[in-house]
């Protein structure tokens, strides 16, 4: 597995149609709090940002998991969560610099993004392409570090 | 203001020159994309408004026929054409015939609310 | 449950008491929820001949099935109560994220009755509820409150809220969510203000299950594929907005202009879609679970006028546009977020600003009433500062503030009101298109065009076309459209979804999402029985056939430029037709036999 989901803000228009499809297709209702993606919106500026797992290479959600719950399959970019060896510390949670991992009290486990083994339904219901499904390319990683170094900056200066 | 263009019977905002009287022909929406005017003069005679149509595809290819044909190629009834205002979609409507004097608007499919 | 979430929340302002109430299941299932489930709960509490701004008025916020849920453009709230700019019952509904985030809560609707002692809000947290003290945010407009707000209660919240107008008892008052979304008609908001409250701030955690998953998911993707298919939902309210409409309807001769004296605005390009998408438009936004993106982010850069918000959209483009005389868009945009801010509703703001400049011009009102400000058309400077006087009731302000009949009636002209109902029409002229005319008259909140949206087949051809001119056909081209808007404005589906989907996949979607089998026709009987119960309200409350009129300018004065010069409408050809179609008498009034088949006898 070659491909990840690459965020496009400059396209969001805040409609929340990649969350409801995340906590329809994954959870069976409607309930935005048990999605893995999360879209912020600024209503002064009128401006959303999607919010997801961006795969890490060097993942803090892995590293400081105790059990290997949170783990990288060998060949795969994709950090995966297997809920059978999970004890709900929720390190993984506080690791995470982006938030991208959290904590569903109503199912409890943890919820980050596994692109849906390959096919997301936040990218096919997205209507404005705001989030694509693609090949890590070298210019692909470096434009996905670009996004996440400003989502990380802008997180560091407002908390 | 432009001189028409004797090979394409077009000018610009205008009106065409010489004595020939030109239909005035305006355009919207994503129309204006291709079109890169809000309105022109035509002065060669096109017998019907089908027939001005498709003078229009060919002039402006694909990102302008692409709001007025249909995917089997006919003229889509969800575009907007108007001939000094009336709206002509009815019936054997692209049969339509024109005057020089008439004014055309075109309108992809858009709506609102 | 599925699709309600079986929890109404009901809030007396008076002695401060929230009590949680279920659902009455069976009237959900009559009239869906939203608009017509707060209309049955209106109909049922609230006597009809009571003072709109007294605490004996009650005001639902009310959710449908299809609000929140993973269906596209259904994202929508109602706003329900005795409206006292009209009289009649008023309904507004507004987008956003208010209405799903109100369904994760766990509510479908919340009543407030009374009046509380002092200003208050509501903060909703899931199953926390309380009243807080307002006192610091009253006198504040929309976006402060709003902020205000996020940093008492949670920074996610999301605000429902009124500002300076509704304070101020203005009635044409809007409530605003989310700073730029609008339940913006009838004076819901001077009803909030009555009441002392000023804003509800909402977070829910939860969720909107549904009956049959695989059912409804395959409605849903059925519905959004046919919205994305279509030209219009899929790609051209997202590129232009709905402010397209400006050039279509001045092409086709009926695009009022100066208070309705003629049909036709030469420069009306300058304000339109187009227009705004080239010089002021940042990116489309859309509501929550929104595919069309109609929504504007917009900035204006001129000085005189600048600032950055929502908007505008066609009516109100058009109002302080081409109504107002005024070809000057950074204007129009401006006069937009100055209406967001204070909570006014934008097409009777602008109206009510259009109906005092042809009194100006008249003669009937002078510069020794407005305070020296002249009001000719075509002045955009004036337009702005008028908003805002009418906003904070300053200066002339103050007799603009209820609106444009309310304005000519006390210069003794209320003909010069462009209303129906007291409520100022919008942005289609009736002698330029005969069916939307015969709406107007007959739709239960008044001037209004969402209530039956015939400019989609007498101007757009969408689903099919109509001549313009022609009355034959209309009345039950009306009837139609009214009663197909009612059923989806109750499941909280917007109405742009029907540029692509209508009553199939409508009914598709409650099916799947409530596990109660509705068909197209139970969808549009329920829509009728809607429309009905509304009506009877309104005859309760003192309307009649009398009211079922447009201004005498319409029928009279014939359209003097433009393509649809020497139309007039032709009202009092429809109209019986109409009562007759509708199963009512001469009178208006629906039949026992009517009201049987629909389960209101």
């Amino acid at each position: 597995m070659s491909k990840v989901i690459m965020i496009y803000p400059e396209r969001c228009t805040g409609c929340n149609m990649c969350v409801l499809a995340c906590a329809f297709t994954r959870e069976g209702e409607a309930r935005p709090s048990a999605s893995r993606v999360h879209v912020y919106n600024w209503e002064r500026e009128q401006f959303s940002v999607p919010m997801l797992c961006q795969q890490c290479d060097d993942a803090p959600c892995v590293a400081v998991c105790p059990t290997g719950a949170m783990h990288r399959p060998d060949g795969t970019i994709v950090v995966e969560y297997d809920v059978n060896k999970c004890i709900r510390c929720r390190m993984c949670v506080q690791a995470c610099p982006f938030g991208n991992a959290s904590y569903d009290m109503v199912t409890n486990k943890i919820l980050k993004c596994d692109t849906c083994a390959g096919a997301p339904e936040c990218v096919a219901v997205c209507p404005n392409h705001a989030l694509e499904y693609v090949d890590v390319t070298v210019s692909t990683r470096a434009r996905k570090k670009s996004f996440a170094k400003k989502f990380k900056d802008a997180f560091q200066e407002v908390a | 203001m432009n001189s028409s263009n004797p090979s394409t019977g077009f000018s610009g905002r205008g009106v065409a020159s010489g004595w020939q009287l030109a239909m005035k022909i305006k355009y919207f929406a994503y129309l204006r994309d291709t079109t890169h005017t809000a309105a022109e003069h035509y002065s060669q005679p096109a017998a019907t408004i089908g027939d001005l149509l498709e003078v229009l595809c060919q002039r402006y290819g694909p990102g302008f026929s692409r709001w007025i044909r249909t995917p089997e190629g006919g003229i889509s009834t969800i575009a907007i054409i108007l001939i000094n205002g009336k709206d002509i979609r009815d019936g054997a409507w692209v049969d339509t015939p024109l005057s020089p004097e008439d004014e055309i608007c075109i309108f992809p499919p858009v709506a609102g609310g | 449950m599925n699709a309600w979430t079986g929890t109404i929340l009901r809030v007396n302002l008076t002695n401060g008491t929230i009590k949680k109430e279920p659902l009455d299941v069976k009237a959900a299932r009559a009239f869906i929820g939203a608009r017509g489930l707060a209309a049955k709960m209106l109909f049922d509490e609230v006597d009809p001949n009571i003072d709109a701004l007294s605490p004996e008025n009650k005001l639902f916020f009310a959710a449908g099935p299809l609000t929140g849920t993973f269906a596209p453009n259904v994202g929508r709230y109602d706003v329900v109560c005795k409206s006292p700019l009209t009289g009649a019952i008023a309904a507004s509904n507004s987008g956003g994220s208010f209405g799903p985030e109100l369904k994760y809560a766990g509510y479908d609707m919340i009543i407030f009755e009374g009046k509380a002692p002092a200003p208050v809000y509501l903060w909703i947290h899931n199953d926390q509820v309380e009243l807080r003290d307002a006192s610091a945010l009253w006198g504040k407009e929309v976006p402060e409150t709003t902020d205000l707000l996020r940093a008492e209660t949670d920074e996610d919240a999301k605000v429902a809220c009124i500002g300076p107008a509704g304070e101020k008892l203005s009635f044409i008052a809007s409530v605003m969510n989310e700073m730029g979304r609008a339940a913006g008609r009838s004076g819901v908001g001077a009803v909030m203000g009555s009441k002392n409250l000023k804003a509800i701030a909402v977070v829910g955690t939860g969720g909107v299950s549904v009956a049959d998953k695989d059912a409804f998911a395959a409605a849903a993707k059925d519905a959004a594929a046919k919205i994305k298919a279509h030209p219009v939902g899929g790609t051209g309210l997202k590129a232009y907005g709905t402010d397209v409409l400006v050039n279509i309807l001045n092409s086709v001769g009926s695009l009022p202009t100066r208070n309705f004296q003629d049909g036709y605005f030469p420069t009306a390009d300058k304000t339109g879609g187009e227009a705004l998408a080239a010089n002021n438009l940042l990116r489309p936004r859309g509501c929550h679970s929104c595919i069309i993106e109609c929504g504007r982010a917009t900035k204006v850069t001129n000085p005189k006028f600048a600032g950055e918000g929502e908007g505008p959209e066609y009516e109100s483009a058009w109002g302080f546009g081409a109504d107002c005389g005024i070809d000057n868009l950074d204007a129009i945009i401006k006069a937009n977020f100055l209406c967001n801010d204070l909570g006014l509703d934008t097409i009777s703001t602008a109206t009510t600003i259009a109906c005092a400049m042809d009194l100006y011009e008249a003669g009937i009102i002078t510069l020794k009433d407005t305070g020296g400000i002249p009001l000719n058309f075509g002045n955009a400077e004036v337009m702005v500062e008028l908003v805002k006087m009418m906003g904070n009731r300053e200066g002339f302000g103050d007799k603009m503030a209820d609106g444009s009949w309310r304005l000519a009636d006390a210069y003794g002209h209320p003909e010069y009101s462009m209303s129906c109902k007291k409520q100022e029409m919008p942005a289609y002229d009736p002698r330029g298109v005969q069916g939307i005319g015969l709406h107007y008259a007959t739709s239960n909140r008044g001037g209004c065009h969402v209530r039956g949206y015939t400019i989609a087949v007498e101007v757009l051809g969408n689903p099919v076309k109509m001549d313009q001119h022609t009355t034959e056909g209309k009345p039950d081209l009306v009837i139609t459209f009214q009663n197909l808007t009612a059923a989806l404005d109750s499941t909280g589906a917007c109405l742009f979804a029907t540029f692509g989907i209508g009553g199939d996949e409508l009914a598709a979607l409650l099916s799947g999402a409530t596990g109660i089998p509705y068909s197209t026709a139970d969808f549009m009987k329920a829509g009728e029985r809607i429309w009905n119960l509304e009506r009877m309200w309104n005859l309760a409350a003192g309307l009649s056939s009398n009211d079922d009129v447009l201004p005498e300018r319409l029928l009279h004065e014939p359209i003097k430029t433009g393509p649809s010069k020497g139309e007039v409408s032709h009202l009092n050809e429809m109209l019986p037709v109409y009562y007759d179609l509708r199963g009512w008498d001469a009178n208006g009034v629906p039949s026992a036999e009517r009201l049987e088949t629909l389960g209101l006898a």
